[in-house]
C-alpha cells in the first residue's frame, strides 16, 4: 500500500490524487475511490472540483486584463459594472478590483444563491446583491469573500464580452494547453470525475447530499481539474508564461493584505494567492473546499516545488497537514510551523469581553462565559445551510493568549484559530475560519 | 428456455458484433413477457477505459421524441390540449415565417412530422431553464419544407415547439415534467436530461471513427438544451425497457400507477400518416412511434436515435409481448441492430423490413427528370445523371451541425442506383446498409425523400 493510501485511510478519505511537481517533474499517485457506492477508483487522470483555488484562476484572468490596459484594479469596479447595487452606496462607490481580489472590500462574502444554469447567470447573481451589505468598511481588513469573486467574475465577462468559462477556456486554459480543466457539467462527463462525500464521527462515509455548487459560484470556485493540470497552473505562475506579464505575475505574490489570524490560511494575501511565511520561505497556495470535496495546493518557488492534493471528503485537512508536512520537509527541507495548539499553562482571559454574538451573511456566532469556559454555538444560515443535516455546531473555544483561542470539531485533529481583534474605529471583531464577523452585541445571551 | 432470455446466447452475439464495428461500447435489453435480461460490452470511453456496464447510461437521441409524445397525450388525458386545436391557442406568442402554419399548425402535425417546417433548426439558445421559450421565440423566420399537411418530413425542430407547448401547459421545465411526469413514477432513475444529473453515473461517451477506422473519442456534448423533447433523455437500457412497458401495458407503470389512458396508448400506435417511402424501414407514423405494417407480418412500433456518437434502438412487437433496446456509443450500430433484432423477433414470429439492395440490372430510367438540387435547411443535394444513375453530392449546409463533422462528413459523394424511375437505392458508406431514396410529388411542389426527411426542389 502506498503512503497515500494508509494516509487516507487514517484521516477517512475515501478517494485522493497527490501530484508533486519537483525540478520540472511531475509524479501523480492516486489512492481510493471516486465514489464509495459505485466504488469505481481513483486515477492519477481522474477530475476532482478544486473549489476555491478557482479563484487564482479567475484573478489571473482579471490581471491580464489589466496587463491588456482595458482594467485598471485601483479604479473603482463600479466603471466595469455600473450597474452594481449593494445595501451602502458609498461603500460600493469605493470598491476597486484590487479589494475584490485581496478579500479587502468588506462585502458579505458569503452569498450563495442558485440563480440557474444559463450563460447569464453571472450577470443574474450580481442583481441579486442589492439588499448585501458589508461585514466590515472597504479596505479595513481582510474577510474571505466568494461575493467579491463573483462579481469579478461578472467584470471579466463585461471587459471580454465573453461568459466566465468561456473566457477561462479562451484566455487562460487554452493558452497553458489545459485540457483536464473544465467548469460545466457536460465538460465533465469526458473524465472519470469525482464524487464528494461527507463524514461525521462513529457514522460510516456517504455520499454529500448535493455534490454540485450552483453556477453562479463559478468565478470563486467551479473549475473541476486533475492534478497534473493544477500543478501546470502552479507551473506556469513559478515559472512565467506568456499570457501573463511577469510584472503581474510577481504582484500576484506580493503581499497585499497581513491577516488578522495567520495561524489558519497563510501570514498574507497577495491577489488570488494565499501566501505563507513558512520556515522562513515563501510559499504561495491555495485551498478550496466545496459540497464534499477538498483541495489543496502549495508552491514553493525557490525550490522549484509544487504539490497538489484532491480528496473527496472526510477529513481531508488533517490528510493535508500531516502529508505536506512530510512532503515539504523531503522534497526541500522545509519544516511547516507547528499547528496552533491551546496552551498547555491557560493565560488569564476576561472572557466577558469576547462574549456576544457575532453575525455576518452565512453564520451567527453566540459565545458565553460558561463557568470560566468560552462556549461556542455556531449557527450556519443561508442557502447552504439547508443542505446541511444539522447547521448548529456547539464547540468550547480554548485560549493560547488572551486574544487568540483554538476550537475543533469532533472527530478533527486540526485546531482552528479564533482570533479576537478591533479595527481602527473600535468595532469588536471575531477572524475564524478566514472570515471577519463583526460583534453585533455584546455579552452573554 | 427461450432464446429471449438466454443471457449468455445475446452477451456472446453482442459482443461478436461489437468487435466488427468501431463503436467501443453498447448494451442490449431484452424485454420478452416478464423476463429481462441486459447485456453489456466494450468501453463507455476509450480515454478513461471505463467499462459499460449494464448500468451504464447512454443518450438516447430521438427516442426522446416518444417521452415527449407520452407527455403530450397524459395532456391530453387530462383535458389540458386538444391536438387539433391550433397551437397559437396555447402559445399566443407562436409565429413562424408562413402565415397559413402559424394560424392552423396543431400538435397532430408536430406528434406527426407533417407540419412542413424545416426540421433541423440548430441554432443554440443556451442552457438555461428558458431555452425552449426561446427557441420557439427563435421561429419566426423559420421556413417550410412543404405546405403544412402535404407530406411526411422529420421534424426535430417540431418537437421542440411540443416540448415548449408541455412547459406552458405543465407550469414547469420539460426537464421537470418528464422527471415528474414519467421518469419518476416509472421509477425510472437511471434516466436523466441535463449533465448534472448523470455526470456522478457511469455515462458512455460519444465516439466516431477517425483515422485508420479506429473509434474516437468526440469530444463534446453533443445535447443542445433547447433541443431536449427532440432528444435529450440519457438513459440506462432497462430504463427504456421500463418506457416501453408502460406502453405495452396499456399506460400502467410497473408499480401499477396509470400513467396513460389506454385510449391514449393505443392512438400513439395507430397509423396517422403513410410515409412517402415504401422502404425506408417505417411504413407510417403514429402519434410519436414509428410503425412498421406488412400483411402477413406482426406489427412493430419504435424509434431510433442518432447523435454523431451515439446511437440507439428501441423497437417493440406489441403483440409478442416483446421490445428490444440497442445503445452504442460510436458507429455501427444499425448493422448491430439489424443482426440481433431479426434474431430476437424471429424468435416470435416477427421480422424486420427487409433492406433495400442494387438491382441484379439497372432499369432503364430518366434521369434528367429527376436530376437537381433538393434541400432543407440543413442539407443540399445536387443530382446529376451519370450514366446510367445519378451521381449525388451531399453538402451539411447548417454550420453547427457541420463544426462537429469531420471534413470528410461535411461533404459526401453518393451513388444512387435506380430501382424504377422513382425509387433509386443508396450506399452512404461502405459497409453500410443500402437506403431507399424516392422521388415524388406533393401540392405540386416535386420532392426526394431521403433518410425520413423530405427534401423540396429548389
Amino acid at each position: 500500500m502506498t503512503r497515500l493510501a494508509a494516509l487516507i485511510e487514517r484521516h477517512r478519505v475515501p478517494g485522493a490524487v497527490l501530484g508533486v511537481l519537483l525540478d520540472g517533474n511531475t509524479s501523480i499517485t492516486a489512492a481510493g475511490m471516486l465514489n464509495v457506492e459505485s466504488g469505481v477508483g481513483a486515477t492519477p487522470d481522474s477530475l476532482f472540483q478544486i473549489g476555491s483555488i478557482t479563484k487564482v484562476y479567475t484573478a489571473t484572468l482579471a490581471l491580464q486584463l489589466a496587463d491588456e490596459g482595458s482594467l485598471d484594479i485601483d479604479v473603482p469596479i463600479a466603471a466595469v459594472l455600473p450597474e452594481l447595487r449593494l445595501a451602502e452606496p458609498h461603500a460600493t462607490a469605493r470598491v476597486t478590483m484590487r479589494h475584490l481580489l485581496t478579500h479587502t472590500s468588506g462585502i458579505e462574502g458569503d452569498h450563495f444563491v442558485d440563480v440557474g444554469r444559463g450563460d447569464d447567470v453571472l450577470e443574474r447573481y450580481v442583481r441579486t446583491c442589492a439588499e448585501l451589505g458589508f461585514s466590515h468598511p472597504v479596505g479595513a481588513t481582510f474577510s474571505y469573500c466568494n461575493t467579491g469573486y463573483v462579481i469579478a467574475g461578472r467584470a471579466i465577462e463585461v471587459l471580454t464580452g465573453l461568459t466566465w468559462d468561456a473566457a477561462l477556456r479562451a484566455r487562460l486554459l487554452d493558452p497553458l494547453g489545459l485540457t483536464a480543466t473544465v467548469t460545466l457539467p457536460e465538460e465533465v462527463l469526458r473524465f472519470r470525475s469525482a464524487y464528494g462525500h461527507t463524514v461525521e464521527p462513529e457514522q460510516p462515509v456517504r455520499l454529500a447530499p448535493a455534490p454540485l455548487l450552483p453556477r453562479s459560484c463559478g468565478p470563486a470556485g467551479l473549475i473541476w481539474a486533475t492534478a497534473a493540470d493544477v500543478l501546470a497552473f502552479a507551473r506556469a505562475h513559478m515559472d512565467g508564461f506568456p499570457a501573463l506579464s511577469d510584472a503581474s505575475r510577481a504582484m500576484m505574490r506580493a503581499p497585499q493584505v497581513a491577516l488578522p489570524d495567520p495561524w489558519t490560511l497563510g501570514s498574507h494575501w497577495g491577489i488570488g494567492w494565499i501566501l505563507y511565511d513558512w520556515d522562513g520561505r515563501r510559499v504561495f497556495g491555495h485551498d478550496g473546499a466545496t459540497l464534499g470535496q477538498a483541495a489543496f495546493l502549495r508552491v514553493v518557488p525557490e525550490a522549484g516545488v509544487a504539490i497538489v492534493l484532491l480528496t473527496n471528503g472526510g477529513n481531508a485537512h488533517d490528510l493535508y497537514e500531516e502529508l505536506f508536512r512530510e512532503l515539504l520537509d523531503e522534497l526541500c527541507g522545509l519544516r511547516m510551523p507547528a499547528a496552533l495548539a491551546p496552551a498547555v499553562e491557560p493565560p488569564a482571559v476576561a472572557l466577558g469581553e469576547l462574549a456576544g454574538l457575532y453575525e455576518r451573511v452565512g453564520v451567527r456566532i453566540e459565545l458565553a462565559d460558561r463557568g470560566g469556559r468560552l462556549a461556542g454555538r455556531l449557527t450556519a444560515t443561508g442557502p447552504l445551510a439547508e443542505l446541511d443535516d444539522d447547521p448548529v455546531e456547539e464547540v468550547e473555544l480554548l485560549p493560547v493568549t488572551p486574544n487568540v483561542f483554538v476550537t475543533r470539531s469532533d472527530g478533527e485533529e486540526t485546531w482552528t484559530p479564533a482570533v479576537f481583534y478591533a479595527l481602527d474605529d473600535g468595532s469588536r471583531y471575531l477572524h475564524m475560519g478566514g472570515r471577519a464577523t463583526p460583534r453585533i452585541t455584546e455579552g452573554s445571551r | 428456455m427461450s432464446l429471449l432470455a438466454d443471457q449468455g446466447y445475446w452477451e456472446r452475439r453482442l459482443k461478436e458484433l461489437l468487435r466488427g464495428v468501431s463503436a467501443p461500447g453498447a448494451v442490449l435489453a431484452i424485454q420478452h413477457r416478464d423476463a429481462v435480461i441486459t447485456c453489456a460490452a466494450g468501453r463507455a470511453n476509450l480515454a478513461t477505459r471505463a467499462p459499460v456496464t449494464t448500468d451504464t447510461l447512454f443518450p438516447i437521441a430521438s427516442i426522446t421524441k416518444v417521452y415527449t409524445a407520452t407527455l403530450a397525450m397524459q395532456l391530453v388525458d387530462d383535458g389540458l390540449l386538444d391536438l387539433d386545436e391550433p397551437i397559437r391557442a396555447y402559445l399566443p406568442e407562436f409565429q413562424v415565417a408562413d402565415e397559413r402554419t402559424t394560424r392552423e399548425l396543431t400538435a397532430r402535425h408536430l406528434l406527426t412530422h407533417t407540419s412542413g417546417l424545416d426540421g433541423d433548426k440548430e441554432d443554440t439558445y443556451g442552457r438555461g431553464d428558458d431555452a425552449l421559450e426561446r427557441f420557439v421565440a427563435g421561429c419566426a423566420d423559420l421556413g417550410q419544407i412543404h405546405e403544412l399537411g402535404a407530406t411526411f418530413s422529420y421534424c426535430n425542430s417540431g418537437y421542440v415547439i411540443l416540448g415548449r407547448l408541455i412547459e406552458v401547459l405543465r407550469g414547469k421545465t420539460w426537464d421537470a415534467a418528464i422527471v415528474d411526469h414519467l421518469l419518476a413514477p416509472l421509477g425510472a432513475t437511471s434516466s436523466g436530461t441535463l449533465p448534472e444529473d448523470v455526470i456522478w453515473r457511469s455515462v458512455a461517451a460519444p465516439h466516431q471513427t477517425g483515422g485508420d477506422d479506429q473509434a474516437e473519442l468526440l469530444d463534446a456534448w453533443e445535447l443542445e438544451r433547447s433541443h431536449g423533447p427532440a432528444g435529450g433523455l440519457v438513459a440506462a437500457a432497462e430504463d427504456v425497457l421500463r418506457f416501453a412497458r408502460l406502453h405495452l401495458r396499456g399506460g400502467v407503470a410497473d408499480d401499477g400507477t396509470r400513467l396513460l389512458s389506454e385510449a391514449s396508448v393505443a392512438a400513439m400506435r395507430q397509423p396517422a400518416v403513410t410515409l412517402p417511402d415504401p422502404d425506408s424501414g417505417t411504413t407510417h407514423w403514429g402519434l410519436g412511434w414509428e410503425l412498421v405494417r406488412r400483411t402477413g407480418a406482426p406489427d412493430l412500433i419504435g424509434h431510433g436515435g442518432d447523435l454523431l456518437g451515439h446511437h440507439a434502438q428501441l423497437t417493440i412487437c406489441p403483440d409478442a409481448d416483446l421490445a428490444l433496446v440497442l445503445v452504442v456509443n460510436g458507429d455501427g450500430a444499425d448493422r448491430m441492430a439489424d443482426v440481433l433484432f431479426r434474431g430476437a423477433l424471429a424468435e416470435v414470429g416477427a421480422s424486420l423490413p427487409d433492406p433495400v439492395a442494387p438491382p441484379a440490372r439497372t432499369p432503364d430510367v430518366d434521369l434528367e427528370a429527376v436530376a437537381g438540387t433538393y434541400a432543407t435547411i440543413a442539407v443540399q443535394a445536387t443530382l446529376t445523371p451519370a450514366g446510367d444513375r445519378l451521381d449525388a453530392r451531399f453538402r451539411v449546409v447548417a454550420e453547427r451541425i457541420a463544426e462537429l463533422l469531420p471534413d470528410s462528413q461535411r461533404e459526401r459523394r453518393l451513388v444512387l442506383i435506380p430501382l424504377s424511375s422513382t425509387q433509386f437505392v443508396v450506399q452512404p458508406g461502405d459497409d453500410e446498409p443500402w437506403v431507399s431514396a424516392v422521388f415524388y410529388e406533393s401540392g405540386g411542389e416535386r420532392y426526394l425523400h431521403m433518410g425520413l426527411r423530405a427534401m423540396r426542389e429548389r
